[in-house]
């Protein structure tokens, strides 16, 4: 039917309140779209940060637990790291500080990384020659050795080894978007020559 | 010239959208400023463990120079307790511990550790 013919105004059929709820409708829409946004900015920021800060301790810390055999460097001049065990104690003493875990390996309140905090893989690479000695420590600590020629060794990561470096690799949880978690690694090739 | 009906309220939706948004943008950038300077104060963190391993410790100099850096990151109440200010032998374990505040109300605490390398 044509509302012409009856006599009503076209508009007039919508209440002029509505007119305005379109507008705070819209505003609000646009304010919940910039929260939404700037949120999702700030957690890339967030998994940016603690992607660098963890890039950073792990390396430190594979640094610090590679104490070069010193004797042994005066008598054949190679770069060996001395007692791969000890190594490890000193790896899992490094990252325990450079990632300010408590006595339980988790994150402080507040911290980026939510704990627990795991080592999933610490290896020693040490190259003599044209042969690697590799001393593997898994996720429970069990050591493996073997041995292999260099040039056909890569690290997890997918890095060659070359000279005598050290990897490791941490599981963790970090803050997700509207409080969840989820977990991460990252693992760090270190080569203690170069 | 008589206003139409409803003028205020729409200008009073606008406005009160737009201050919202400022709100929630100053909170973003706010954020994100206090993101970057931690990540600021890490970086200095790094370079000091890095000098403090080849010395073995953490040198008056080096104390002076990092603190100057840090107060130049934004960092106030910088307190150095917990680190190795005395030298320490090859292959020994030296710590750096940073704590202090950003803008006067977030407390931080940076640690770096490694091992003696000189």
């Amino acid at each position: 039917m044509n509302s012409q013919k009856n006599g009503l105004q076209r508009g007039s059929i919508r209440p002029k309140a509505a007119q305005g709820q379109v507008g705070w409708s819209a505003g609000l829409f646009l304010l919940l779209f910039l929260a939404v946004f700037l949120r999702s900015l700030m957690q890339l920021e967030l998994y940016r940060a603690v992607s660098l800060y963890l890039e950073d301790a792990l390396a430190a810390s594979n640094l610090a637990s590679a104490v070069v055999d010193v004797e042994e460097y005066g008598i054949s001049h190679e770069i060996l790291i001395e007692d791969p065990d000890s190594a490890y104690e000193r790896y899992k003493w490094a990252v325990k500080e450079n990632l300010n875990l408590d006595g339980a390996w988790m994150g402080r309140p507040g911290g980026l990384v939510q704990g627990p905090v795991r080592i999933a893989n610490y290896t020693v690479y040490n190259v003599r020659e044209d042969m690697v000695s590799i001393y593997s420590y898994d996720e429970n600590g069990q050591a493996a050795k073997w041995r292999q020629s260099l040039g056909s060794v890569t690290a997890p990561n997918g890095k060659a080894v070359v000279a005598t470096s050290v990897y490791s690799e941490i599981r963790f949880r970090v803050k997700g978007f509207l409080g969840t978690d989820v977990e991460a690694y990252k693992g760090n090739l270190a080569d203690i020559v170069r | 010239m008589k206003k139409e009906a409803g003028n205020i309220g729409d200008f009073l939706a606008t406005g009160l959208c737009l201050l919202a948004m400022t709100a929630v943008m100053a909170a973003y950038l706010g954020s994100a400023g206090l993101i970057q300077k931690k990540t600021q104060i890490s970086q200095i963190a790094r370079k000091y463990i890095l000098r403090m391993e080849t010395r073995g410790m953490l040198t008056q100099e080096d104390r002076e120079a990092l603190c100057r850096e840090l107060e130049a990151a934004g960092a106030t109440q910088i307190d150095l307790e917990g680190t190795t200010l005395w030298q320490v032998g090859y292959g020994e374990p030296v710590l750096l511990q940073i704590r202090g505040e950003l803008e006067e109300s977030y407390e931080f605490t940076e640690k770096r550790a490694s091992t003696g390398k000189h």
